[in-house]
């Protein structure tokens, strides 16, 4: 064997030198599809090794061989074909229509198995759909490719990373996360992870498969593996590719000009003006008027100075995104090895942000002989980003930019400006000049060892850690603001994880028996420790690290550390490709659980039936297979400590001596424990006319118990922060679908669809303790309410019903109850607990923040050397919550306002910003007005049916021919353009309706948009190449 | 040759893999103490009782002393207030919701689960030196809590231990007399000098046996028991060891804190930060009357109290500014007035940052009550007269004597009006309205017509959080008319 793969190696170089010179013999023959139709681009390869051609326009090929080789014929949309070479000289192949997909190999944890072959919820994610998008964090990948799967995007800064939620939010005050297997190593976050490294992504979607991990899987496995070199593979590829990105559809926000804001600033003071008058307007002009009625007093006194500002166009810039990746494949009998590096670098929209990141990784295998191998996976990545915190936090320069004053110039932070320095730092100014900067290194290695010392068995030993180091520096320098100080912030962050692990695994089959075992044991250790400092002591602009700072304002400073020990096994039977069984068990212990509850049993266990390898004798039903799966997973996402009562510093002063104290801070819980996801499920995968049509429908209803609850004591314990307690039950449901067809594939053309749908549906069943809602809040108003028999996280606000008309004013009616100070024109709250009056009791349900439906549609073409490919994903039955309708559509003075609040939109028209005098009308929602009753913040007024249908991505490819590529000493040579976020179809106003800028860490206030940072498209030119 | 290499390989991976020890899963916090491990030594308990006294600086200057004078006749009604929760407390207008109801809720709580831990973990230490000391003080504070709540709740829960989690979800209330009896036993048990309290004042700002006399005192007059209150003003008197300061502006000096006319004080430290008094910044930001300035206000001084005075009253400008220059434009705003009573002759290390005490009980309240109950007790009495004086003469006024005030309840009056002045911008007005049920025609009359004031304002509703969080009215009620 040793011998024989050295030998393809040589003829492997020899071939690359001296293009076929050397061939021992050549065959030839013609592919064509089962009509006789000639196949013109199929793959023809000597299997076990690179050497290949490709059909030529009539369909025929020739190739050189040896007697021994076995030939691949591969052809998109048809199923593989595999000839032994023997001493024919040609061959002629009529390929059969079809997919294989139901073939491919499927990561279900600590093993594999067929897709055919499942017997749970798993779900894989095509890579092949992700080629050649401009993928910058791999949660984007997510992003309409699987069912049961929804990929949020809260921002649209470089860098930022995906929400993702597999089978919707099973806890309440916790998170909902799932896990991460990187290469065998489980991780909470894809943070810095290269997707150009990325092979397959699995992922586990129920407790039933997830349960072979335990406490941490009650949110879905996802389990990612990076490439390795196939046997007989040589290659370098080269993915390099630019772009351009601007923002958008729907991100760009029509704000009111200048010489708009001026004429709306005019009308505000006249009605001011009118209503301290006595509702009398006596002719004047603002001119005539006194510094009260002026809405700003330099338009008067200085016109010159007066412009017309574009601020989201000046916050904003020409982004350009670029990406370069090679990587060098080896891989010979009995080894391999992959190497490849990396580099990203992406602007943000808004000027100054902008993250990086390079990325290198080695993976290597070797078996020394045929009992011993052992292998590598080895990354490390470093990022840099900038502009994080200034640009996206709530009330950040990018929502200020937009609802800045239009009169102004951009640089107007000077005392020549009539304005002079005011007390809001100018957002450009505060990007340019605040140092806004972080730094990430991460590195993720795993190795592992195994033995097989008798047929079937494999013990294997792994050892990996995931080392992150995070620093990051602000430094906010003088006279960004007015009278403000200098004010600097430095964190730095170390989170370190190490895993040990030893698995075996056994395979059996006599006859049509086939059992396969797994036992297993892992050690996780982990430790962060934290460290921040800030000042606002600093001598000068200069020098803006902390050696210059002469005191701390805030520091902090702190470690942790958390353990893991597990046992698990899983025993899999499989009679005839017929019934198949799958047993699993898990058994892990954590340090972050209380002394009485530190150890938790996962069991899980699902059945398959394959009809048609039983019942089904159809030659058009090539797969149909009926599963139901039960099993429990955990959720372990709590602090290292909370079990612990833990004592802060308490000091008091005797007599101006001070003496050290400390106290109870946190309460004492030796019960803490996981919460428990319970899923039951059924499900069938099909596979009709060759698997041209393929996929599975699954129905799933997940009990989540013993909530990690957050909840707030009562004050006889001393304690007024909220403990987490298990408490409380949750319920997640929903059906999915996963369809695959392929359409045509006619001669040169070939077009393929691929559509998942998504449902997905909650309510809360239990909270305990006697609570019947927890209210979520937002500047200290209830803004969402968690109650039983009612979804998570449900909007809690005022309904408006119109606008209060003249006469609801003149003559209040008990039906129309008013607000307080209400005038014409304000809009009316309705009194939904109809008492009569507005109070807190006219809050009311008003929808959430989580898409009932997400769908994605992929269809992708080939004509020729040409291919396209198109994904659409639609969203579907969420709310949004607009909260920056607060700051722009309110018709505030001080603010910028949309561009609805020209004359005549919102307002009553006026001429000089005079009241025509018509009059307000019930009914009439269209308009606002500025002055008169206190409203409450939080109303229906600004939340949105958030659903929207996005062309996510197109991209047009362009393969050249293998036989002139290979002339010049390539293999594969590829042009590819991809256009992201191309159209954008909502009703939502903001642009990006799944934005959470809010209480990003409160999960119970999900979906309040602060004007979000905008998303952008993004359009790109990229080439492949493999030599 | 390969079952040897077998065994050699499969040596290594179990020498390698299992012979790793399992996980320590018992990882207790590195940066943090906990309950668990705390509270195991003298020294320990020591820091644990300093931790419950840690509390009382912000009851004491920002929640209760500002919840009283708000509610009281001495704070405007209608001005100037930051933000409507100061403004509704005035009224009369909060709900149970109010944020300072709750946090006196929240943090008389939790000084008293503070205490019941000392005095829970200090019985499993053997005898040790202070160990009496210990206990008197944490029985102390936690007297002084249920005090406090008693007379801002009514019935209240009383817990003596500290309360578990699920436990915690049970407690409910005790009645308004059964709490009251508690308190005052417990403050008479230690104001004996064998319970462990110091009787001698060197240990400053620790309760000696004087401030247990003194507040069992008060706790008993509060009820309107004279008799019993009696026998522990007098043993503060006759002690010898305090007395009234003979000019009124030295009561209020940083320098002053701890003197001999103080029985118990809360006790404030400039010179570390987050230590220091926050009551004397509530003044307009921009006073060039007080040092460093302030904050936008959140205590207006009523003009009823202003014009109360009587002419030359020195109290009057040592308590209240009226009116202030601008630092920004020197311009004067007039009739514009405001609390200086603790700012006044101090300074701060910044604006929020005070070194003063505040008093809970001073030698002038004792000696106050006591000729409160000796005029009670007889009809004139010549001592009552002397003490009434004292005050008088201290704040530059003319005596009073049975010609002025020619009846027992005339004399009544008489102190209670002096206790207005002599106190103001402390907290004790509003608890002396109550005690001598002058409230409803005392601030009826002062109520603004909109929010008239009525009885069940005299408590405080049970906190919304409190009731929802138990969520069973048969648990935890609340109080009428909330």
């Amino acid at each position: 064997m040793k011998g024989k793969s050295f030998n393809n190696y040589v003829v492997i170089l020899l071939f690359l030198t001296f293009n076929f010179t050397f061939a021992q013999r050549t065959i030839s023959g013609n592919v064509s599809d089962e009509e006789g139709v000639p196949l013109p681009g199929v793959n023809v390869v000597i299997k076990g090794s690179d050497i290949g051609t490709s059909t030529d326009f009539d369909g025929n090929y020739s190739i050189s061989v040896s007697n021994s080789d076995v030939i691949t014929f591969s052809y998109v949309g048809f199923m593989d074909q595999e000839i032994e070479v023997s001493n024919a000289d040609s061959f002629d192949i009529s390929l059969e229509l079809g997919s294989d997909e139901l073939d491919e190999v499927v990561l279900t944890g600590y093993g594999t198995t067929k897709r055919s072959n499942l017997t749970n919820s798993v779900s894989k994610l095509n890579t092949e759909s992700l080629v050649d998008r401009p993928i910058m964090t791999l949660g984007e990948a997510f992003s309409g490719q699987l069912a049961g799967v929804y990929a949020q995007q809260s921002s649209g800064l470089p860098g930022s990373e995906f929400n993702i939620k597999v089978r919707g939010t099973n806890s309440i005050t916790s998170g909902s996360n799932p896990l991460y297997i990187i290469d065998g190593m489980p991780v909470e976050s894809m943070r810095d992870i290269n997707i150009g490294d990325v092979e397959s992504i699995d992922v586990l979607k129920d407790a039933s498969a997830g349960a072979i991990y335990g406490a941490r899987a009650a949110g879905g496995v996802v389990i990612i593996k990076t490439k390795q070199a196939k046997t007989g593979e040589t290659k370098i590829d080269l993915d390099f590719y630019t772009g351009m990105e601007a923002i958008a559809p729907g991100n760009t926000l029509d704000m009111l000009s200048g010489p708009e804001y001026i004429e709306y600033r005019e009308w505000g003071q006249t009605l001011r003006y009118i209503n301290d008058n006595g509702g009398v307007y006596d002719g004047t002009t603002v001119g005539e008027r006194s510094n009260k009625y002026h809405p700003r007093r330099w338009w008067y006194t200085n016109p010159e100075d007066i412009t017309d500002t574009n601020w989201q166009e000046a916050i904003t810039q020409q982004a350009v995104r670029r990406n370069y990746q090679v990587s060098i494949f080896k891989g010979v009998e009995g080894g391999n090895f992959m190497i490849s590096s990396n580099y990203n670098a992406t602007d943000g929209l808004v000027i100054n942000t902008k993250y990086e990141r390079f990325s290198f990784r080695a993976n290597g295998n070797y078996n020394i002989n045929d009992i011993v191998s052992a292998g590598l996976s080895l990354s490390t990545t470093v990022s840099r980003e900038s502009g994080r915190r200034e640009a996206e936090r709530k009330e950040g320069a990018y929502m200020r930019a937009i609802v800045s004053d239009p009169t102004i110039p951009v640089d107007f932070n000077h005392r020549n400006h009539p304005l002079g320095l005011i007390d809001n730092p100018n957002p450009v100014l505060q990007m340019l000049n605040i140092k806004d900067f972080g730094k990430r290194k991460r590195s993720l290695v795993t190795s592992y060892i195994s033995i097989q010392p008798i047929e079937g068995l494999n013990i294997k030993g792994q050892f990996g850690f995931d080392i992150e180091d995070f620093t990051y520096d602000w430094f906010k320098p003088m006279w960004v603001n007015k009278k403000a100080r200098r004010e600097a912030r430095n964190e730095h962050r170390n989170d370190n994880k190490f895993l040990y692990q030893l698995t075996a695994t056994y395979n059996l089959s006599v006859g049509s028996h086939n059992l396969d075992f797994l036992v297993g044991a892992s050690a996780e250790e982990q430790d962060w420790e934290y460290t921040f400092l800030d000042s606002w002591d600093f001598g000068s602009d200069d020098i803006k690290t902390f050696n210059a700072a002469t005191a701390f304002r805030q520091w902090d400073d702190y470690e942790m550390e958390a353990s893991l020990q597990s046992y698990f096994g899983r025993a899999v039977y499989n009679f005839d490709d017929k019934y198949l069984f799958n047993f699993t068990i898990r058994r892990d212990g954590s340090s972050k659980f209380g002394e009485n509850n530190k150890w938790g049993i996962f069991p899980a266990a699902s059945v398959a039936w394959r009809l048609s390898n039983d019942i089904i004798d159809n030659p058009n039903i090539n797969q149909l297979k009926i599963r139901a799966s039960w099993g429990q997973a955990g959720n372990d996402r709590i602090g290292a400590y909370s079990s612990f009562g833990q004592l802060s510093g308490a000091n008091y002063s005797f007599g101006n001596k001070l003496a050290y104290g400390f106290a109870p801070s946190t309460a004492s819980n030796p019960d803490l424990s996981w919460e428990t996801t319970t899923t039951q499920g059924i499900g069938i995968d099909f596979g009709f006319f060759g698997n041209r049509i393929y996929g599975s429908l699954d129905y799933y209803k997940n009990v989540t118990s013993d909530v990690l609850l957050e909840v707030e004591l009562p004050a006889v314990t001393g304690l007024t922060q909220a403990s987490v307690l298990n408490s409380g039950e949750v319920e997640n449901w929903g059906w999915e679908l996963e369809l695959n067809t392929n359409n045509i594939a006619k001669g040169d053309f070939f077009w393929s669809s691929s559509l998942n749908f998504t449902n997905n549906e909650n309510k809360v069943t239990k909270l305990g303790y006697g609570i019947d809602q927890i209210i979520g809040t937002s500047r200290n108003q209830p803004t969402h309410r968690t109650m039983v028999g009612r979804p998570l996280h449900s909007y809690y606000m005022y309904k408006t019903d119109g606008i209060y008309s003249e006469s609801d004013i003149s003559n209040p009616s008990p039906s129309r109850p008013l607000i307080k100070n209400a005038v014409a024109g304000n809009p009316a709250i309705a009194d939904t607990d109809g008492d009569g009056v507005i109070g807190i009791g006219d809050r009311t349900e008003l929808g959430n923040n989580t898409p009932d439906y997400i769908i994605g549609f992929t269809n992708t073409f080939r004509y020729k050397n040409f291919d396209a490919r198109i994904l659409t994903t639609a969203i579907l039955d969420f709310k949004a919550y607009w909260f920056f309708g607060r700051y722009a559509d309110a018709g505030q003075q001080g603010r910028n306002q949309l561009a609805i609040w020209a004359n005549g939109a919102r307002r009553l028209p006026s001429v000089n910003g005079v009241p025509t005098g018509e009059a307000y009308t019930a009914g009439n929602g269209t308009y606002f007005k500025e002055e008169g009753g206190r409203l409450p913040d939080f109303t229906d007024r600004w939340l949105y049916d958030g659903d929207y249908i996005r062309l996510k991505n197109i991209t047009l490819g362009y393969t050249f021919d293998k036989e002139t590529i290979n002339q010049i000493g390539m293999k594969n040579l590829r042009l590819y353009l991809s256009a992201d976020n191309v159209l954008n179809s909502t009703k939502y106003p903001g642009g990006n309706p799944e934005a959470n800028n809010s209480e990003v860490e409160n999960t119970l206030t999900t979906g309040v948009d602060y004007a979000g940072y905008p998303l952008s498209r993004v359009v790109t030119l990229g080439l492949k190449a493999t030599f | 040759m390969k079952k040897f290499r077998i065994l050699f390989y499969s040596l290594i991976i179990t020498t390698v893999f299992i012979g790793c020890d399992e996980e320590d899963l018992d990882l207790a916090p590195i940066s943090q103490l906990t309950t668990g491990n705390f509270y195991q030594s003298s020294i320990q308990i020591d820091q644990a009782l300093t931790g419950a006294y840690s509390s009382l600086n912000s009851l004491y200057d920002e929640m209760m002393i500002r919840a009283a004078i708000w509610r009281g006749d001495n704070s405007s009604q209608t001005q100037g207030y930051a933000n409507n929760l100061e403004l509704n407390i005035s009224q009369y207008n909060e709900n149970a919701g109010s944020q300072v109801s709750t946090d006196i809720w929240n943090t008389c709580y939790s000084i008293i689960n503070r205490v019941n831990i000392v005095i829970q973990k200090s019985e499993d230490i053997e005898d040790y030196a202070q160990k009496q000391s210990h206990i008197a003080q944490a029985r102390f504070l936690r007297a002084l809590m249920y005090y406090e709540l008693v007379r801002h709740f009514g019935d209240v829960p009383l817990v003596l231990k500290p309360v578990g989690l699920e436990e915690s979800f049970t407690v409910g209330r005790t009645a308004l007399a059964e709490v009251y009896a508690f308190v005052t036993s417990e403050f008479e048990a230690i104001s004996n000098p064998s319970a462990g309290l110091s009787s001698n004042q060197n240990d400053k700002g620790r309760p000696t046996i004087y401030s247990a006399n003194g507040m069992a005192a008060k706790a008993y007059i509060q009820q309107g028991n004279y008799t019993s209150a009696k026998p522990h003003l007098k043993s503060i008197i006759d002690s010898g060891k305090f007395s009234m300061q003979s000019d009124y502006a030295e009561l209020f000096k940083e320098s002053n804190d701890n003197g001999p006319h103080v029985v118990f004080s809360i006790q404030y430290d400039k010179t570390v930060a987050g230590m220091g008094n926050g009551q004397p910044q509530q003044v307009p930001k921009m006073a060039a009357e007080v040092p460093l300035n302030g904050v936008t206000r959140k205590q207006m001084v009523s003009d009823d109290l202003w014009f109360s005075y009587e002419t030359g009253d020195l109290r009057r400008d040592l308590t209240i500014q009226n009116g202030w220059t601008s630092t920004e434009d020197g311009e004067f705003v007039a009739d514009d007035r405001f609390w200086i009573k603790y700012a006044k002759n101090n300074s701060p290390a910044t604006f929020q940052e005070w070194g003063v005490d505040i008093p809970i009980v001073r030698y002038t309240d004792v000696k106050m009550l006591y000729a409160e109950i000796l005029n009670s007790e007889s009809y004139p009495s010549a001592e009552a007269f002397s003490i009434l004086n004292e005050v008088r003469t201290r704040a530059g006024l003319a005596d009073l004597t049975s010609t002025e005030l020619s009846s027992q309840s005339s004399f009544l009056d008489a102190i209670i009006n002096e206790r207005r002045f002599e106190f103001a911008g402390e907290s004790n007005r509003w608890w002396d309205l109550l005690r001598t049920g002058k409230d409803e025609v005392v601030l009826s009359a002062f109520a603004l017509s909109a929010y008239p004031y009525s009885s069940v304002k005299r408590l405080f509703g049970i906190p919304e959080a409190e009731i929802l969080k138990v969520n069973d009215p048969s648990i935890l009620s609340q109080n009428p008319g909330y």
